[in-house]
């Protein structure tokens, strides 16, 4: 398809995702009172008399701030997938492949360790900030566990993140294995989850992916070079080490923003650019935005039907790759089978 | 002797940290608008000396001048405008046609953001048809032969459009049809429009037929540099291969041609 029809399909797409999930919960709510909503607030003007006064509520304070989160992290990790499949030359590298969610793990679940001891931080702060540094630490320890030395290579990017991630999973485990009885917290984190989550999160997310989504856009002509090799992308006027290394960072730095404002959420960030993929071709020029519209879209609906299907929350996580899962094999079979997908 | 026009020039190269050095001792001049042969025997060096001169990696000790300038000095995308590389161990990751490869060769000449120009891909289906690969311009490049790959990297490089192009073992798996042709193509820019070619050979039939100087490694240094005539001899060859045989004029092609002996003793 065509980018001046694709795009703008899927953002009208993701636009209707958006009003429709906002209607749908406990208290149902009409496409239209959302649109009024929506519109009264961008407006300023005031709504009509009749108007219940708990919808704006419900939509501004519970609803939007959950739904556009669950967007902007499904849009991230698709993305940071995306640009971690081109780099790695791996289409079935996710955004953990580095152990990023480990150490966003490990961080949380230090913090939950030390609630359950008494030693309380208030939680909002402290669980997505040190889930960050803790990704953000993980990041520094592949890269410096990866040394420059042959271009970070695949190999060597691929193996030092599987060291690094297995070292924080036995400290995961050790924790855990200290909160005892109370270990369902962390267990909980650990799946993922869309929860209460406020206009912060919302603005959180926004500032680190829109910026990450931008720059990446600006290397996609070259992400789409790498793939003739490190050598010939240097021969084609790439600084590949450096190019690498920065989109590998801004990936990153989106898979950790998302990871600490939401849990782990698996499957999203490897089935979206892998599906798309199949589905548009490698561009990247292309692929990488159409995979921020497909993850938020597909996230978001898997949230919304956490929310407002099922008749109990379900963790997120665990949705996601129940849905994805079989779907992947599906693919995968497929794909086998014939052709091109 | 290096002059201001020369395209390369290393002055006391050396490469490689630990044991041995990969390359020893690299004094070496490269005038414009010839074909040089690389041969020597596997491990000799080649592929690394032709990295240095791509400036894929640098020597330890010893510089690499490009037209008179250090080519460490260059920016990535000044470089790729005016060198282009076929390295040996290419990759060709997820399903890019064969078409999008190509056009991929006018990567250094398109800005940011900017759609090929006419020009681009004037070029583009030059080196598709020079390559004889038009017919596949529309196929994936996961699913081709590997000499159709091979093609494809080339006539990536040839869109180019470089004044020097470098070849490791360009034609490695070619029929000997493609394999001439790819050697006739090359070659004759390097007569109608002075491409300068750098080329590292197995084939000594293949590199006497058509190099004009050559460049001889053994044990990462230079043994012979100089006229395919004056460098090609039995005498080298058995010094530098270690097998015997012998060079003659062919009476009809009048091609130098080697012919080795068979049970010989090494």
């Amino acid at each position: 398809m065509r980018p001046a029809l694709l795009f703008p399909l899927l953002s009208t797409l993701l636009a209707a995702a958006i009003v429709l999930a906002t209607g749908m919960g406990f208290l149902r709510i009409t496409p239209a009172e959302v649109l009024q909503v929506f519109l009264a607030r961008i407006t300023g003007r005031a709504l009509p008399e009749a108007f219940n006064t708990v919808f704006p509520l419900v939509i501004m304070d519970v609803r939007l701030p959950r739904i556009l989160t669950s967007a902007l992290v499904g849009g991230g990790l698709a993305v940071a997938g995306g640009v971690f499949q081109a780099i790695l030359l791996n289409p079935l590298a996710d955004p953990y492949t580095l152990g990023i969610s480990s150490g966003a793990a490990f961080g949380a679940s230090l913090v939950l360790i030390l609630t359950i001891f008494g030693i309380s931080l208030p939680a909002w702060v402290s669980v997505p900030l040190f889930a960050f540094l803790g990704a953000v630490g993980t990041l520094i320890a592949v890269f410096i566990l990866a040394s420059p030395y042959d271009n970070y290579s695949s190999n060597t990017l691929i193996l030092s993140g599987v060291i690094v991630a297995s070292i924080l999973s036995a400290g995961i485990g050790f924790i855990k294995y200290l909160a005892n009885e109370k270990v369902g917290i962390i267990i909980f984190w650990l799946m993922g989850s869309f929860v209460g989550k406020s206009w912060t999160d919302v603005a959180l997310t926004l500032a680190i992916t829109i910026p990450g989504l931008l720059f990446i856009l600006y290397f996609s002509r070259d992400l789409n070079i790498m793939a003739l090799g490190p050598r010939t992308a240097a021969s084609l006027g790439i600084e590949t080490a450096k190019t690498r290394k920065v989109l590998l960072v801004w990936a990153s730095l989106i898979t950790a923003i998302c990871v600490s404002v939401s849990g782990i959420i698996g499957f999203v960030g490897l089935i979206v650019p892998h599906f798309l993929r199949l589905l548009l071709g490698p561009d990247n020029r292309i692929l990488i935005p159409a995979c921020f519209f497909g993850g938020a879209i597909l996230l978001l609906f898997a949230d919304t039907i956490t929310r407002a299907v099922l008749p109990s929350e379900l963790p997120i996580g665990v949705l996601t790759s129940l849905i994805g899962g079989p779907f992947f094999c599906y693919i995968f079979k497929k794909r086998q089978q014939g052709g091109r997908g | 002797m290096a002059t201001p026009q020369s395209v390369f020039s290393i002055r006391d190269g050396w490469y490689g940290y630990r044991g041995p050095p990969v390359l020893a001792d690299i004094n070496l001049t490269m005038e414009a608008g010839r074909f040089y042969g690389l041969i020597g025997p596997n491990g000799s060096g080649k592929t690394t000396l032709l990295d240095l001169l791509a400036a894929t990696s640098q020597p330890d000790t010893g510089i690499v001048l490009f037209k008179g300038r250090p080519v460490r000095s260059y920016r990535r995308q000044e470089l790729a405008r005016q060198l282009a590389l076929v390295p040996q161990d290419f990759a060709l990751g997820f399903d890019y046609t064969v078409f999008d490869v190509v056009l991929m060769g006018r990567h250094p000449h398109i800005p940011r953001f900017s759609n090929p120009t006419a020009k681009d891909l004037d070029l583009v289906e030059e080196a598709l048809a020079l390559m004889d690969i038009k017919h596949l311009r529309d196929r994936v490049v996961t699913r081709l032969s590997g000499g159709e790959k091979q093609r494809t990297i080339v006539a990536r490089a040839l869109a180019q459009d470089p004044q020097v192009l470098i070849l490791d073992e360009a034609t490695s798996s070619l029929d000997i049809k493609h394999t001439i042709e790819i050697m006739r193509a090359v070659s004759d820019r390097v007569r109608f429009k002075a491409l300068t070619v750098i080329a590292a050979i197995h084939d000594l039939n293949l590199a006497a037929a058509f190099c004009d100087e050559l460049v001889v490694l053994k044990a990462g240094r230079i043994v012979a540099k100089g006229p395919v005539e004056d460098v090609l001899t039995s005498r080298l060859i058995q010094e530098v291969f270690s097998v015997e045989g012998h060079i003659h004029i062919h009476a009809q092609t009048l091609g130098i041609e080697y012919a080795f002996r068979k049970n010989t003793a090494s």
